[in-house]
């Protein structure tokens, strides 16, 4: 049964990855992360956690982007379902993937 | 075309293309640095010889992710692009250079860059690490696709830059007919959809996924644990390099700048034209210039972090540290800096994008406690603050210094976070930043780079500091008293009459000593030192440390040397440090008959330093980098007020609590 609700993308583990659905509220700043290819139906997988726990390293069209949770939290995903299913960001981050 | 009938070529592309490389390997050295009017943007220009002979210049845009600016130096590649920049001509041809490994995003500025209707090149950099990840790229398609000339680039290989001279030359050979079709109005989405299509049918990805060298580093350069000790590791070597590295070649300059001065004190008559040169200009640009070492070596640094790609990790890694007070980690390095020189720290901050971040930590990079502040600390911590050790480890006086520096660290980050919190509020760009692979340094890219900073350092800071080493000289040496100066030339010529040999030699030194304090005593820096007693009374400071503190407009550094006029401190090499402070400590009030100097004045003298603003090069950085006075103004007045309000209370609580 795979999951429908959508997460935030600070959320995700790393090592783990999904398909972007939107944006959760509608702000100026997003644009630039759009144009830097974070657009609807794109594939994301979180590479890393900063040692200190943020920001968070992402792969995305092939690149490495860092972004701070509280940027990413705005971001929509469907968590694509060959990875755990996490309970949630205060998990402890394994570094690695 | 510009002025001059030369064509115009610029390069742009997204940030860590090596852009910077290929634009050196096209022009050669020879470049200029300057800055678009109005704005802190760096615009590097030079020029280049094609096949048939004709010499056409070329411009290195800064990096920028879209034509839609959100930072002031995507706004300058806006304007230039689209002809609207003032002093630049509307482009002949763009070079749009593209990272071949990381194609998709890069086409999303490339493709709008090509819709534009100039004539475009597309020099796809970087081929080599492409190829090493396995990754199939088929630029003729590339080319069919977009309707632009592709060349594949590897930095300065000859082969791929001859090849990119060659398409641009038969580019302009063409006649530029094609239309503007840029609409700003596509969203991204859309614009990445057909990028999209473009990806899949030009580059074929390999099988297996290689781990490569560059994840393999960044597992360790960012872990949990190894990526903190390998920054607090990089971090100590940079910070022990510039302060004691930096030292051999730091004394060469100042053993050069002295044996200058004497070498023109020996050709120039003596007067007020010998003065001029060797007291004012030489010892002025003298003091700035001594620093150049220091300076050129913090540049190469952080052209090497940029260049292998360490700097982002190090921003990764820092960021979360640094947004505790409002900033982001982009600010590390420019503060670092500031440690060394508040001028190199206040350019470096032109990495920041957002105008808020970016400004902010400007305003507070000179509360860092600069190199120039470290003498003072020396000197008095030697003189005031007992020789103890505790444990045969910690001295009491390394422990002050130690104070003085937490000191500037805690209140210019204390200071950040507050105007973060008040009038700088907010960001008009989300922080992000690329992680890019790691490379291998290219020095020469390097070096140019830090020439490039170190030979804007000299220009800037040397120019400003010459006119008011200029200034502060007349000062210090104006108005003349003939009077007072007859009776001395008397009194030397009756020493000369009545003494010889190493007595006579002592009593010169002696009249000359009491004519310099007489001088400076009576000089326009004199009287206005005395004016501004008033006001440092209540810091515990007497009128002699009011001169030095308007001589240290100049230099810090001159506290220290005016200190030894008006004490009669021998000013003799290796002996001044040592009769110096022998003279601090006996320096009597003569009213009062008590010391002049006690620990707590010391102190709060210290305070003042670490805290006040006394540098012509910074209000000069200041006002070029915020591109206003009234910023400039306003970190003057709020430093002098934090150097003032906390030597007062240094001092006044000092005195309540018994201290001396």
């Amino acid at each position: 049964m795979p999951t429908l609700t959508p997460v935030t993308l600070d959320q995700l583990l790393p090592g783990e990855s999904g398909v972007i659905l939107g944006y959760a509220k509608a702000q100026a700043l997003h644009h630039r992360l759009k144009e830097l290819g974070l657009v609807e139906g794109t594939r994301i997988k979180v590479k890393r956690c900063a040692p200190l726990g943020d920001p968070m390293e992402f792969v995305i069209r092939g690149y490495h982007l860092s972004i701070r949770k509280e940027d990413a939290r705005c971001v929509l995903i469907q968590k694509d379902e060959d990875a755990d299913y996490s309970c949630g960001r205060r998990h402890r981050h394994r570094s690695g993937s | 075309m510009t002025a001059s009938g030369m064509k115009e070529i610029v390069l742009a592309g997204n940030p860590n293309t090596g852009k910077t490389t290929v634009f050196n390997a096209l022009t050669g050295l020879r470049h200029t640095t300057a800055n678009y009017p109005g704005v802190t943007v760096e615009k590097r220009a030079g020029m280049m010889k094609l096949k048939n002979g004709e010499t056409v210049s070329v411009i290195d845009l800064p990096g920028a992710y879209s034509l839609l600016p959100r930072s002031p130096d995507e706004k300058v590649v806006h304007n230039v692009l689209l002809g609207a920049q003032k002093g630049t001509p509307p482009p002949d041809l763009v070079v749009v250079v593209l990272a071949a490994n990381n194609l998709e995003r890069n086409l999303y500025f490339g493709t709008q860059v090509a819709s534009l209707g100039l004539r475009t090149v597309f020099a796809v950099n970087m081929w080599d690490a492409a190829q090493e990840q396995g990754l199939g790229i088929d630029l003729n398609r590339l080319q069919n696709m977009t309707g632009v000339p592709c060349v594949p680039t590897v930095g300065t290989d000859p082969k791929g830059i001859e090849k990119l001279q060659a398409a641009i030359e038969e580019e302009l050979a063409k006649p530029s007919v094609r239309e503007n079709t840029f609409d700003p109005k596509i969203s991204p989405e859309v614009r990445y959809k057909t990028i999209e299509n473009i990806v899949t049918a030009i580059v074929k990805h390999p099988g297996e996924k290689k781990i490569t060298l560059s994840e393999r580093i960044d597992r360790v350069l960012t872990h949990r644990v190894w990526g903190l000790l390998a920054f607090l590791g990089v971090m100590t070597f940079v910070f022990q390099s510039i302060f004691s590295w930096a030292q051999v070649p730091m004394d060469w300059v100042s053993r050069g700048i002295e044996y200058l001065a004497s070498w023109t004190r020996a050709i120039l008559p003596d007067g007020a034209l010998e003065s001029l040169v060797v007291d004012g200009v030489i010892a002025g640009v003298g003091n700035v210039v001594v620093f150049l070492p220091q300076i050129m070596l913090l540049f190469f640094f952080i052209a090497f972090f940029e260049d292998t790609g360490y700097m982002a990790r190090a921003v990764f890694v820092l960021d979360r540290i640094m947004k505790m007070v409002g900033l982001n980690g982009k600010a590390f390095l420019p503060l670092l800096s500031s440690f060394a020189c508040t001028v190199p720290g206040v350019l470096a901050t032109r990495t920041i994008e957002d105008r808020n971040d970016r400004l902010a930590t400007i305003l507070v990079a000179p509360l860092m406690s600069c190199s120039a502040r470290l003498p003072i600390y020396t000197l008095l911590a030697a003189a005031f603050v007992p020789a103890k050790t505790f444990f045969h480890v910690f001295s009491l006086q390394g422990a002050t210094l130690l104070a003085m520096y937490l000191l500037s660290i805690g209140t210019g980050l204390g200071m950040a976070a507050i105007f973060r919190k008040t009038f700088l509020k907010g960001n008009q760009v989300p922080f992000v930043f690329e992680l890019p692979p790691y490379r291998m340094p290219h020095f020469g890219t390097i070096l140019a780079a830090m020439w490039d900073r170190s030979k804007e350092f000299i220009v800037r800071a040397g120019s400003i500091i010459f006119l008011l080493s200029i200034v502060l000289w007349f000062c210090v040496s104006y108005p003349k008293n003939p009077a007072a100066e007859t009776s001395f030339s008397l009194l030397k010529k009756q020493a000369e009459t009545s003494l010889a040999g190493d007595a006579l030699k002592s009593r010169l030194s002696e009249i000359d000593q009491t004519q310099k304090d007489f001088q400076i005593r009576t000089s326009f820096a004199g009287s206005f030192g005395r004016a501004i007693e008033p006001a440092i009374r209540p810091l515990g400071f007497n009128w002699e440390i009011g001169i030095g503190i308007v001589a240290s407009f100049a230099a810090r550094e001159l506290l220290i040397s005016t200190l030894a006029i008006v004490h009669h401190a021998q000013s003799e090499g290796e002996g001044m440090t040592a009769s110096l402070i022998e003279a601090l400590q006996s320096a009597k009030s003569p009213e009062t008959g008590k010391p002049l100097y006690t620990p707590l004045v010391a102190i709060a003298l210290m305070v003042f330093y670490v805290f006040a603003c006394q540098c012509f090069s910074t209000y000069a950085v200041l006002k070029r980098e915020t591109g206003s006075w009234g910023w400039t103004f306003f970190t003057v007045a709020y430093m002098t007020g934090l150097a003032w309000g906390s030597a007062f209370i240094v001092y006044q609580g000092g005195q309540l609590l018994g201290f001396k």
